[in-house]
């Protein structure tokens, strides 16, 4: 079969490929764009950001558990 | 067109200020509003890499932060070489340079610059009159309150909580920092950069009651440990 000779609905599937190509590398595009990564949201709406790095002398078990420790005993 | 609207994206901020620790206080305070506001801290010391020569690695932060705080208060000579640091406004005029000739991507970067009195800069650095000079009077409840109010405006952001709502919470924030340290066996002359950050991060969202999406954390065992 020559390039001439392709079905119109062969040539239309390929085309459909190639737009859904093309729409999932906008999709794609879309997605590396760096949109902060939000870690939560407060009582006021304020969306707290993930930070860039990690923390240096804690694990984030040990942080969640030495937070909750010095609240609780602020708070009696 | 494509690099300004990822860049408008960011809520990066870029922090200089001094590191010693007579101006711990204010540091924190800084990194804790910056958090609190939906912002991004960043900072010189964020990368330990010593591999990266500290200029490149200023720049690079520079180049990604669209909004910077600069505190120029410090001039005092350091009381060991009797020499004062240049640090604060020398990496003022980087950003300020960036923001100059750095194309477009770069024309709309948005500096805060704090120094303790109003004029005061007129005397030792009087090139950057005109830019946004606030002044904190050596009080991190001010400096809170003057950093709230420009994020807010500048980052167009109204969700932004008040100053003195910001600072009450610091005040909670740094008592349990202090526990949170000890904790741990450390000092909080020990807390790097990142520990701040990452730190401040969780302790605004626990202190709010917010469920944390991060997938990597797990549930706090009932009452602590």
């Amino acid at each position: 079969m020559t390039k001439s000779s392709k079905s119109p609905a062969l040539k239309a599937t390929r085309s459909a490929k190639k737009a859904s190509k093309a729409g999932a590398s906008k999709t794609s595009k879309a997605a590396s764009r760096k949109d902060p990564k939000v870690l939560g949201t407060t009582f006021d709406g304020v969306k707290i950001l993930k930070p860039k790095y990690k923390a240096t002398h804690f694990t984030t078990g040990e942080l969640r558990r030495a937070i909750a420790n010095a609240r609780a005993t602020r708070s009696g | 067109m494509r690099e300004r609207r990822d860049r408008d994206d960011r809520r990066d901020v870029f922090i200089n200020c001094p590191f010693s620790s007579d101006y711990q206080v204010n540091f924190q305070a800084i990194v804790f509003t910056v958090v609190r506001s939906g912002f991004k801290p960043r900072c010189a010391l964020e990368n330990d890499d010593g591999g990266e020569i500290r200029l490149d690695k200023i720049c690079k932060i520079i180049l990604e932060c669209p909004y910077s705080v600069h505190d120029i208060s410090k001039t005092e000579p350091d009381l060991r070489t009797k020499l004062p640091r240049f640090n604060m406004p020398f990496e003022l005029g980087l950003y300020l340079g960036a923001k100059r000739f750095g194309g477009e991507a770069h024309r709309s970067k948005r500096t805060l610059i704090f120094d303790r009195d109003p004029h005061r800069y007129q005397s030792y650095i009087s090139d950057i009159a005109g830019q946004d000079i606030h002044a904190h009077k050596q009080q991190p409840g001010r400096l809170i309150q003057e950093l709230a109010n420009w994020l807010r405006d500048f980052g167009k952001d109204p969700k932004v909580p008040g100053g003195q709502a910001i600072a009450a919470e610091f005040l909670r924030f740094k008592t349990d920092l202090t526990r949170i340290t000890a904790k741990k066996q450390l000092e909080l002359s020990d807390l790097t950069f990142r520990d701040l950050a990452d730190i401040a991060a969780t302790w605004v969202l626990e202190e709010s009651g917010a469920r944390i999406a991060r997938s990597r954390l797990r549930p706090a065992p009932p009452g602590g440990r």
